[in-house]
């Protein structure tokens, strides 16, 4: 499995790394932005096949969210360092084959009157989760800019091949830049395996970590399935923030099958199927069962 | 005037070879994959294997004499294998649940979707005999409809099946009955 992280980043996941809890606001980007505390970001222009303008994304290298967070330490040369830094990844070769391929996912959207699934789910989840849920074209603006928008269109690898590179070069500056001098940070990549109403089991190479699904619904991300990034922090006054983010899985290992789900039962009618599970989906299964039952309903259908 | 669709008459019975016809002309899909597999099961081999096989629960779901909707479960047992012993969970597996194409999003006049009287009836007929059960269903991960609905009726844990299915679960138990 490898997992990594999204390249790019909204100016609302900046913000939410800068200030916790606080609410998105241009002007506090635009502060960020006036201390040199962010990058320039990239822009996108949405225009259907026939070259009708649909709109702009613009999007800021993932960089950005650790200069947002130097700044709230007060470290003011690390966060224009990392900044800087962004910048120049923006400038990238291999920036710029994202970008492109953010405008062609994003021009077929508007040919294509049926929405993909992906975005037809991130739009659901964030609906409920976020008052940016109204606004539907800038729900699609952020969808665009996660790499499960347009990876799958990856014919010859050349986008893998950028964000693997970027991905590298994020890292290398943040080893330069002595980035683990802040206080104790932490990014856990993993890949959502399991998830109830309450929890949801993150899958990481080494470690697999729990956390609140109320933190992946927000975010558009509660689906079996899904990679994500946990950005975790000890807070200075106590507590600590996750902050859950999408992730790039690049290769993922083909879950083992038990069987077609269409395979019945095929012995003694008096006789259950057995299915073989694995002992963690067993271990899960068997903790929900110590959660409040579900009462069984009446059938509001009568039997002829 | 609520604008909805006067209460559908419905009705459901097990299937029986009477309801072959029905079957073979039975339409759910609308061209998304997942449709398409519970289309071809149930136009194909689900009358068939329940007429085989006790252990198989065929429901039709019927209004009048049209077909609005098949459900199926069975009891299935969930082993895990922890190296020197074996752990059994056992579960009433719900099958399938397919919905005419004309009646998938139509409510009745309470405001209750045809789906979810359907489900609930399902759910119900699957828990008949006992006091509390653990019921499962595998969905395709694109299926957003039948995902939430499943998670509206109880069905709220997910773990991965393959890599286009999840399986959910979900703890059910009837309420005691009120003494007065």
């Amino acid at each position: 499995m490898r997992v990594l992280e999204e390249p790019f980043m909204t100016r609302e996941a900046i913000l939410a790394v800068l200030g916790p809890g606080r609410p998105a606001s241009e002007a506090r980007f635009r502060t960020l932005r006036h201390n040199h505390y962010a990058s320039r970001g990239l822009r996108a222009d949405l225009r259907s096949p026939l070259g009708r303008v649909l709109g702009q994304a613009h999007f800021y290298s993932s960089l950005n969210a650790d200069a947002a967070r130097a700044a709230r330490f007060g470290e003011r040369r690390l966060a224009q360092g990392l900044a800087d830094q962004a910048q120049e990844i923006e400038r990238s070769h291999q920036a710029e084959v994202l970008r492109e391929a953010v405008e062609v996912c994003g021009s077929r959207l508007g040919a294509d009157p049926d929405p993909p699934v992906s975005l037809q789910r991130y739009l659901r989840a964030r609906a409920r989760a976020s008052w940016r849920g109204l606004d539907q074209h800038a729900m699609t603006r952020e969808w665009l800019i996660h790499s499960g928008a347009w990876l799958s269109e990856d014919e010859h690898g050349d986008l893998a091949e950028a964000i693997v590179e970027l991905a590298r070069r994020m890292s290398e500056t943040r080893a330069r830049l002595h980035c683990d001098a802040l206080p104790p940070v932490s990014t856990f990549f993993g890949i959502v395996r399991r998830m109830d109403a309450v929890a949801a089991e993150v899958q990481g190479e080494a470690e697999t970590r729990l956390l609140p699904r109320e933190d992946l619904d927000r975010q558009g991300l509660a689906m079996v399935g899904q990679a994500v990034t946990l950005l975790c922090e000890s807070l200075p006054a106590g507590g600590s923030l996750v902050l859950a983010l999408p992730a790039v899985v690049l290769e993922a290992p083909e879950p083992s099958i038990a069987r077609s789900p269409w395979d019945l039962p095929d012995g003694d009618g008096a006789m259950a199927v057995s299915t073989p599970i694995d002992a963690a989906d067993q271990a899960w299964l068997t903790h929900g069962l110590a959660r409040e039952p579900t009462a069984v309903p009446l059938a509001p259908i009568q039997k002829a | 005037m609520t604008g909805h669709a006067p209460p559908p008459e419905l009705s459901f019975r097990r299937a029986s070879g009477h309801d072959a016809q029905r079957f073979e002309h039975f339409r759910c899909s609308r061209g998304a994959f997942y449709e398409d597999e519970v289309e071809q099961f149930v136009c194909g081999v689900a009358l068939e294997h329940a007429l085989e096989f006790a252990g198989y629960n065929l429901l039709v779901f019927l209004e009048g004499e049209r077909l609005v909707a098949v459900a199926g479960h069975h009891r299935e047992n969930l082993l895990a294998n922890h190296g020197d012993r074996t752990q059994l969970i056992m579960t009433t597996r719900l099958q399938v649940l397919a919905l005419a194409t004309e009646d998938q999003g139509r409510h009745c006049s309470d405001g209750r979707r045809v789906s979810a009287l359907v489900l609930d009836t399902l759910i119900n007929d699957a828990l008949v005999g006992y006091e509390g059960d653990v019921l499962t269903a595998i969905v395709a991960r694109e299926n957003l409809c039948c995902l939430a609905l499943l998670e509206r009726h109880g069905l709220r844990s997910q773990v991965e099946y393959d890599a286009l299915h999840v399986r959910l679960s979900g703890h059910f138990k009837r309420k005691p009955p009120i003494v007065k």
